[in-house]
């Protein structure tokens, strides 16, 4: 019986071990982590591991090797045999501290769908903690989003709607159609308990109302001409005198936006990425 | 005793209506019509006898029950036979009108307009969508001081031209002001200015404007089958309401002179008048005065051209039903709707 019992056990380990290839997810080239600090952050990615079935990486380092922070970080995850699963899903942040530049890397076309409109704000949320060279905060916000965002995944489906039909490969054999049948009384269910509804109704109707009780008693239908005695209207002076003059001038602003992405690119290993950057 | 006339059928003796239609005088017992020629050959207003009855002590001169009237009131019905009655010192001296438009729309006219207009008041109370109050219509000649007038009028103000281009990385904009004067003079011809108390004065300019072509010398033969109000205001207080819609006419006429700039605010602006003569005129309206919850409510058609003014109560319970039904409809639209499109 104990036997069965370790054997299970073995057997999960080792199973574990062909699905998480490399153990190491925190990597500070910069030393800015204390050791307490990396295993805080290695458990937790552990636990998103197991629990969503996803990669996470945090890179922290000055060299890029000559490549964008882009293609490092996707090279990074691509080459360092990360990702779980089939498409090697996952989610790595990389803090270039060479170019003081961060980059959240998604791969696996379900992390990439999952994460396509919620990388900038990822990027958004990390950069203040960087700047302020708060290192573990900064990896450990990266880390809270990632199991916020999964943990909403099952019933905020409007957020990911367009990326559902990849969203249950994880759940057990919910069939899309029945899915989305779900989604319109959940839906009707959500707006009966919202307030807004009430309020937005409130609103309409108490206009409506209000302006079929003020509509028109009349209106006045004559104009400054009606009395006036045809062809009587003489201007007797006119003066038009400048007085002075002044001009602004406004720089316009070329688009230099901090953060960028959010599409899909290929990286040299030919996997399809997602992601965004910033900087800080 | 005061004198009270009527205009009585050639034929029969009944008595006469004005009638809108054909714009002559019809009886409506035996249904022969008449023109104002025909009548005036044989009522000749001159021969209108001098009286100095008391007032409110009239008596028909058809039935010979006593006529109530107002004090202001020159035209009317007698109560028990409801012949037309008019009143004839009161239409006589400084109350004698100039001119008068007769009625053009007629009574069912009338009726038909506020049966269109009450059905879209959806608030107003049940009671006055029936045919007892909407029977309550009365053809009325009200009185108005008509006025001719020759004005200046001058603005002052600062006009901006703006004007914007783009400089390498730069956005220029160059605002330039200028100080505006300018003067005019305008003739204005029978600017009305409603002269009874009896009739609110806001809604008497709505109903405005009449169809001058129509204006005819007065004849009282046109008084007939309508009542008539002879003025209460007199022509110095409505002279001031006039020059404040001169004021008012002159400065925009003016402003719409000032052109070629992006802005021009109105610092100061002025009239005055070089003269101005009037002249007391009486114009057609129908009325209907309902009162709900000791508030009067007024219904005013322009018995000339058709022009609607008026207001009616809220009946606050029907307000109720209707926002409550409002509500559920938008809740059921927003809630599925949301559900189904969001």
């Amino acid at each position: 019986m104990r036997k069965g019992i370790l054997g299970i056990v073995l057997l999960m380990i080792l199973q574990l071990h062909v699905l998480y290839a490399n153990t190491q997810n925190v990597i500070d080239d910069m030393g800015y982590l204390s050791e307490d600090e990396q295993a805080s952050l290695q458990a937790t990615i552990e636990t998103i591991q197991t629990q969503y079935l996803m990669d996470a990486v945090i890179v922290i380092t000055d060299d890029t090797q000559g490549k964008s922070s882009m293609e490092f970080a996707d090279d990074f995850f691509d080459y360092n045999g990360y990702g779980i699963g089939e498409e090697y899903d996952g989610i790595l942040l990389l803090v270039n501290m060479g170019a003081r530049e961060l980059w959240i890397s998604t791969t696996g076309s379900h992390t990439i769908n999952q994460y396509s409109h919620l990388t900038n704000s990822m990027v958004n949320s990390v950069s203040p903690y960087l700047s302020d060279g708060e290192y573990y905060e900064a990896g450990m916000e990266f880390l809270n989003l990632i199991i916020g965002i999964e943990n909403e995944v099952p019933t905020s489906s409007q957020n990911y709607s367009s990326q559902d039909d990849n969203a249950y490969d994880y759940s057990d054999d919910t069939s899309s159609v029945q899915y989305r049948e779900e989604t319109v009384s959940t839906r009707v269910e959500d707006m009966v308990a919202s307030p807004w509804p009430y309020l937005g109704a409130i609103i309409i109707a108490s206009v409506i109302t209000g302006v079929i009780t003020g509509a028109s008693k009349g209106s006045v239908t004559i104009t400054n001409r009606t009395y006036e005695k045809p062809g009587s209207f003489s201007l007797t002076r006119q003066t038009d005198r400048f007085i002075r003059e002044n001009t602004t001038r406004v720089k316009i602003e070329t688009k230099s936006s901090s953060s960028s992405g959010g599409g899909t690119h290929t990286g040299s290993s030919g996997r399809s990425h997602g992601g965004s950057g910033g900087s800080f | 005793m005061a004198t009270v006339s009527a205009y009585k059928c050639l034929n029969c003796q009944a008595p006469l209506g004005f009638d809108p239609k054909s714009g002559q005088w019809k009886c409506h017992y035996c249904f022969s019509e008449f023109t104002k020629q025909e009548l005036d050959k044989v009522y000749k207003e001159e021969e209108v006898t001098q009286s100095t009855g008391t007032l409110n002590a009239y008596h028909c001169n058809n039935c010979g029950a006593e006529i109530v009237a107002d004090e202001t009131t020159s035209a009317t019905f007698c109560l028990y036979c409801k012949s037309p009655s008019l009143i004839k010192e009161r239409f006589k001296g400084e109350f004698h009108p100039k001119y008068v438009i007769p009625f053009k729309i007629t009574h069912e006219d009338a009726e038909e307009i506020y049966k269109k207009w009450i059905r879209k008041k959806l608030f107003a109370p049940t009671q006055f969508k029936n045919d007892e109050e909407i029977e309550k219509i009365k053809g009325v000649y009200a009185p108005f001081w008509l006025y001719d007038c020759e004005a200046n009028g001058q603005i002052q103000g600062q006009a901006t031209k703006v004007s914007s281009w783009r400089s390498g990385n730069y956005r220029y904009t160059r605002t330039k002001y200028y100080h505006v004067e300018r003067e005019g003079r305008v003739k204005y011809e029978r600017i009305p200015v409603d002269a009874s108390t009896k009739f609110d004065d806001k809604f008497m300019v709505m109903i405005e404007p009449y169809d001058y072509q129509a204006l005819a010398d007065f004849s009282m033969h046109y008084m007939t089958g309508f009542f008539a109000e002879t003025y209460d205001v007199d022509e110095a207080t409505c002279k001031k309401t006039m020059k404040e819609r001169v004021d008012d006419f002159i400065s925009n006429r003016i402003r719409n002179t000032v052109t070629g700039y992006t802005s021009f605010s109105v610092q100061h602006a002025s009239s005055n008048l070089n003269y101005a003569s009037e002249s007391y005129a009486l114009m057609p309206v129908y009325l209907l005065v309902n009162e709900y919850k000791d508030k009067k409510h007024m219904f005013i058609v322009n018995g000339q051209t058709g022009k609607v003014v008026g207001e009616t109560p809220i009946d606050h319970k029907r307000q109720l039903v209707f926002w409550l039904i409002a509500l559920g409809i938008t809740w059921v639209i927003i809630v599925f709707g949301g559900a189904l499109f969001g």
